[in-house]
């Protein structure tokens, strides 16, 4: 019996050792394939996902402590900058390209336009340095919150000790935006059997999977591999995508396919937010494609729509608008961090 | 019978609380430049080359008897920094009464460290050796001041990094040792320095051909100092 006893404590000395805080629960729909992230060197615990949104909605992360990381991603947008073609940061400089969208990151193996980081946990150094959008430094800015009344004891919770380093605040930031899933549109619904297309929207989506499917994969609509579309160079930024950062060839003026979710919340669109109206993008596809060297295969020979088609491609892209996600309180400004007297819920 | 099977499985967990006995073989680093032990320039020297900023991460610590590998350092990765005395010595802990006439460790950071995302200690991205704007660590980091070079203030910054091919950065040393205790590595700067011509090449910033072949040259900066 004393044995037993003291195997229990043992268990549970051992226990709380590990103790790292409650577990989240990542939900996402059995037709997605399984993840790219790798959540077991960093897993979801509550503590650490309210960590890193209080982090995404916080200024201090910014030199003069005015731009956060939803300055330019947008909750209401599904997290994107919606309305400006280039990104604003600090001191309203403007950036070279368009926020993208933040969602279903969790399956996404490189990020930016042209791939250019290859971990969602080291991606928020690049805004963080930017000169042009926070300017900051994760050294100073790991002193900064050390230095709060709030952070150190919020640390403790999600990490196990008050200590805040550059590894703990770019793994809270990924928590955070790893919860980011966005699978509630309508085209889930009719995918879970719960409501059905349009005969027009019924159209689109055939029109959809012959036309588009090949680079803007179901259920993700996007492989996150890298294409050209044809789109002809902007000459006043003369952005190469992915070639500038592997300089090959065949790399030139490749960017990361983007996914189709959320367009309504999203515009404008591509990685210089050149349109504003998916009537302009289907157009593109239709009538403006540039040929040169890397532009993709698919693409070579155009794509043939008619108007009527067109209008029933746009109802489908429609239904892959996701209200729950966009306008889920979860991913929200904390207001009860920010402000805990106000005794608001978040 | 219930008790011996929890004896039984206490005896197994107090097996994994048995260590071999190890000791610590002391790695100290000394960087010199000039014949002189490097002392970083703080501004206002005369000398025609000052080093203001010396930063090296050394990773994958092994030890070898004859062509035999006797011991890796596991979670290997350390930086060397210059401008702070306590990173430049550390040891290896090592299985006591080993046999070892070979050290080999690799100048840089490996590809899957590289690709895997967010890390603490050494590897913290705090430690301003890190590329922002394009994943990657900075495998050696070497800044200071010229006369002969033309950038603003007379700067030159080498900072060598890449993990991907064409542009591998990462290098291997291999040192003989006899030393059972204590090895101490010189890092001379003045074979690198005197190879390059500072008029015309003073700024490698991202992953190039010209970081690679200066990548090339840093094995040959590492001898044995003396040992006991
Ligand atoms: C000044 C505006 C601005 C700020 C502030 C900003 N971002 Fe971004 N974000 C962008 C732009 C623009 C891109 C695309 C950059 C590129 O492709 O080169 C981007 C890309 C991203 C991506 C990659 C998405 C993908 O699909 O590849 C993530 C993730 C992201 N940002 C998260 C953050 C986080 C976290 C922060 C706060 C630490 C932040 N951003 C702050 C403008 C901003
Ligand atoms: C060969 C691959 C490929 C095919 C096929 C393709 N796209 Fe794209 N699409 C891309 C790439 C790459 C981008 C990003 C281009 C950029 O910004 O430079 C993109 C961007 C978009 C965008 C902008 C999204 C945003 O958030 O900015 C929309 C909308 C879009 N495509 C719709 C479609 C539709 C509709 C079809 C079918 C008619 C289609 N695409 C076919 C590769 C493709």
């Amino acid at each position: 019996m004393k044995i037993k006893l003291s195997l229990l404590w043992i268990c549970l000395f051992v226990i709380a050792g590990f103790y790292v805080g409650d577990q989240y629960d990542l939900l996402y729909p059995n037709y997605f394939p399984a993840p790219a992230y790798d959540f077991t060197k960093n897993s979801l615990t509550k503590e650490k996902v309210a960590l890193g949104r209080a982090l995404f909605y916080d200024p201090k992360l910014s030199k003069d402590n005015t731009i956060s990381c939803a300055s330019c991603h947008s909750p209401y947008n599904g997290f994107a900058h919606t309305d400006h073609d280039l990104s604003h940061g600090i001191n309203d400089q403007i950036g070279t390209r368009n926020a993208p969208a933040l969602f279903n990151l969790a399956w996404q193996k490189s990020f930016m336009w042209d791939g250019a980081i290859n971990h969602l946990d080291m991606q928020a150094l690049a805004p963080i340095s930017h000169p042009k959008e926070m300017n900051e430094s994760i050294a100073s800015i790991a002193q900064k919150l050390q230095a709060e009344v709030k952070y150190p004891p919020f640390f403790l919770r999600a990490f196990g000790d008050r200590v805040i380093t550059g590894e703990r605040i770019l793994k809270a930031l990924s928590q955070f935006q790893l919860t980011l899933v966005s699978a509630g549109a309508k085209y889930d619904q009719v995918k879970k059997g719960t409501a059905s297309f349009s005969s027009q929207e019924a159209n689109g989506y055939r029109l959809f999977q012959a036309n588009c499917n090949s680079c803007h994969v179901e259920p993700l609509f996007s492989s996150y591999a890298f294409a050209s579309n044809g789109l002809a160079i902007d000459t006043t930024l003369n952005d190469f995508g992915k070639g500038a950062i592997t300089k090959k060839a065949r790399d030139q003026l490749l960017f990361k396919i983007p996914s189709l979710r959320n367009l309504s919340y999203t515009y404008p669109y591509m990685h210089d937010g050149r349109f504003r109206k998916l009537r302009s993008v289907l157009k593109h596809y239709t009538e403006g494609i540039v040929p040169h060297t890397n532009l993709a295969p698919r693409l070579q020979k155009g794509i043939t729509l008619s108007v009527r088609e067109q209008t029933d491609l746009i109802a489908f892209l429609l239904t892959l608008n996701d209200k729950e996600f966009v306008f889920n309180a979860d991913h929200q400004f904390p207001k009860s961090f920010f402000f805990p007297k106000e005794g608001l819920e978040d | 019978m219930i008790q011996a099977t929890i004896l039984y499985h206490l005896l197994l967990a107090a097996n994994l609380f048995y260590v071999a006995p190890t000791t610590e073989l002391r790695l100290e680093f000394l960087p010199s430049y000039a014949q002189a032990p490097l002392n970083l320039s703080e501004g206002g020297e005369t000398e025609t080359i000052q080093i203001e900023k010396l930063k090296c991460y050394l990773s994958n610590f092994e030890l070898y008897e004859g062509t035999q590998r006797v011991f890796v350092e596991t979670n290997s990765y350390h930086l060397l920094d210059a401008s702070v005395p306590n990173s430049l010595s550390f040891h290896l802990e090592i299985p006591s009464n080993l046999n070892f006439s070979e050290m080999r460790f690799k100048i840089g950071i490996d590809s899957t460290t590289h690709a895997g995302g967010a890390f603490g200690g050494d590897l913290d991205p705090m430690h301003g050796m890190y590329w922002t704007w394009q994943s990657g660590y900075i495998n050696f980091k070497l800044e200071g001041r010229a006369t002969a070079c033309p950038a603003r203030k007379n700067k030159f910054q080498f900072h060598l990094g890449g993990y991907q091919y064409p542009f591998n950065t990462l290098q291997e040393v291999r040192l003989p040792v006899k030393g059972k205790k204590m090895i101490a590595v010189a890092i001379e700067l003045d074979e690198l320095l005197s190879s390059i011509d500072l008029a015309t090449d003073y700024l490698i910033m991202s992953p190039n051909a010209a970081a690679v072949k200066m990548a090339q040259q840093l094995p040959a900066l590492f001898s044995i100092e003396d040992e006991n």
